[in-house]
């Protein structure tokens, strides 16, 4: 278990920064609820914001009276957060060997290629599992102390879990994209496109039908509004995460193993 | 026993050349050098022996054991030199090397410190602080440290400087007098005279020769360069073991191979302002020995 050592304490820095910044977006949000004037004024701006605008951050036109409507916002703002650095990890995790030029260290030792992968693969799992764990238990905190009327811990949970599911899926999207190109010169312009490429098709939910853009992107598999309301899960679309996801990873074990390692 | 063996190992890049058919076996407990220009194949040979790439055809063992589908447990009894060094730039030196010692399921810390000691290697710096040569010590100390039986040295001694490359040189030397196979890839044929016992001679992707040091030296040919006071007579050189001579105003070039006794009562003759001897480079060798 030494590769898994060693990439947490690689990755545990900036694992700790990601914390922070999904808790900062929280925090901006449900500090600042309670102080919001509740009158009609306000709700009659917030009709009139364009559908589109709605749309693009998920907003209900009653998003600052009723909190299970603001935090369906905030959640979003958090999900988009959490899927790039599930992106970045994913990509990163395999491809840094290659881009520092490190995989003929690693490589010559001996340890099995399919026991590099596996080792990373639950590393990167465990530092998204952290960051989640961090998150709700602050997050939860924050919304005891400044929500008067805060939702049943469970509806809590149920839609907060929704951030582990959307970043599992860009884990294994990025591990793929990080085992399968030759060469992965740079995380970001790999993780950035593919992240927001998929919060924009989940935009299209008109033109493309409710129903079809659910399985085209993973912001899309639920939604947030019906989960903070008290909804939960449909389980034929968690049956399909998770066969997206085993799909993914079995690919990247397949090609892996075949690959040429090559330094220059 | 072959502790290497390699059968009509070929790869391509695509379709540019990498090796082909090279069939080698080296034998335990000898240090085998495999010398030839950049880009001949030295590394892909390497390459293909740890498994890092595969082979387009033929195959290679190594222990007895087929190196790919015995990659990992080949490489417990394996240390390897790259030829360039690159670890991970934020970790001390220590910590890569006690990464690195986490791989092989022995005590390696008495090795490390004795090593490092030898190469004067400050265990305490980053690696990202670390000069070329230096980060070529932490290669050698992480090739190095769990005493493998077979060890690939990949142009090995660039960066380092003449003193550590004579602690090192020893260091091979004492691995192999316990029993250690050594293949050593060097471009610098000096470097190979030195410590080898055989030679393997590669060539655009083919391997042209394999032979005894003793038998190399014996047919070595040098570059000999004289300045003279006058135009010499190039009549004066025209004897078996001359060639490539050239006759220039007062300069003088040729390659010789044979008694140097011979050659050097005929340079007596010539009233002389310098005079070189040296070794010819491997392009020489190639384009003369092998014609």
């Amino acid at each position: 278990m030494n590769i898994f050592i060693q990439e947490l304490k690689q990755n545990r820095n900036s694992t700790i920064v990601w914390a922070i910044a999904l808790i900062a977006i929280a925090a901006l949000y449900i500090s600042i609820f309670p102080s919001i004037p509740q009158n009609t004024d306000i709700a009659d701006v917030v009709k009139n914001f364009p559908e589109s605008f709605k749309k693009t951050f998920g907003i209900t036109d009653d998003f600052l009276s009723a909190f299970p409507s603001l935090y369906a916002l905030v959640l979003n703002l958090v999900l988009l957060t959490g899927a790039v650095q599930a992106m970045n990890l994913g990509t990163s995790i395999i491809s840094k060997e290659v881009r520092d030029k490190t995989a003929e260290f690693l490589l010559t030792k001996p340890v099995s290629r399919a026991s590099v992968l596996h080792q990373k693969l639950l590393s990167v799992f465990t530092l998204i599992l952290i960051t989640d764990l961090v998150f709700f238990a602050v997050d939860w905190g924050l919304i005891q102390t400044f929500i008067d009327d805060p939702f049943k811990f469970e509806t809590f949970f149920i839609s907060s879990l929704s951030l582990f599911f959307v970043q599992s899926f860009f884990l294994s999207f990025g591990f793929l994209l990080g085992t399968v190109l030759p060469k992965v010169k740079s995380v970001i312009a790999v993780s950035l496109p593919a992240v927001f490429g998929f919060y924009i098709i989940g935009m299209l939910d008109t033109v493309i039908g409710e129903e079809k853009i659910k399985f085209l992107t993973p912001f899309k598999l639920f939604n947030v509004n019906t989960l903070t309301a008290g909804g939960s899960y449909e389980l034929r679309m968690l049956v399909y995460l998770a066969v997206l996801m085993i799909g993914a990873v079995l690919t990247s074990f397949v090609v892996y193993q075949k690959k040429d390692i090559h330094t220059i | 026993m072959s502790i290497i063996e390699t059968k009509n190992l070929t790869k391509y890049y695509g379709k540019s050349k990498g090796i082909k058919d090279v069939s080698l076996s080296v034998h335990k407990g000898e240090i085998l050098g495999f010398i030839g220009p950049n880009g001949a194949g030295k590394s892909t040979t390497i390459r293909i022996l740890l498994s890092l790439i595969y082979p387009t055809s033929g195959s290679a063992t190594i222990f007895g054991k087929d190196v790919i589908q015995y990659g990992p447990e080949i490489k417990r009894d394996i240390g390897y030199l790259p030829s360039e060094v690159f670890y991970y730039d934020k970790m001390r030196v220590k910590e890569l090397l006690e990464y690195s010692a986490s791989f092989y399921k022995k005590d390696c810390s008495g090795r490390i410190k004795e090593i490092s000691g030898l190469l004067n290697l400050d265990l305490t710096k980053k690696i990202d602080d670390l000069s070329y040569g230096n980060k070529k010590k932490v290669g050698i100390v992480q090739g190095l440290l769990h005493s493998p039986e077979l060890i690939f040295l990949d142009e090995p001694t660039g960066g380092l400087d003449p003193l550590i490359q004579k602690n090192f040189f020893e260091l091979l030397k004492e691995e192999n007098r316990a029993g250690k196979t050594i293949f050593f890839s060097s471009h610098i044929l000096s470097e190979v005279q030195k410590i080898c016992d055989r030679v393997a001679i590669i060539k655009d992707g083919e391997l042209i020769n394999i032979e005894s040091m003793e038998h190399l030296i014996q047919n070595n040919y040098k570059r000999i360069h004289l300045t003279t006071k006058e135009k010499a007579k190039s009549e004066l050189f025209k004897l078996p073991g001359v060639s490539d001579l050239k006759v220039e105003k007062n300069q003088v070039g040729f390659l010789y191979k044979g008694d140097v006794n011979t050659i050097s009562r005929i340079i007596a003759q010539i009233d002389l302002v310098d005079f070189m001897v040296g070794e010819p480079d491997l392009e020489e060798i190639f384009m003369h020995y092998y014609r």
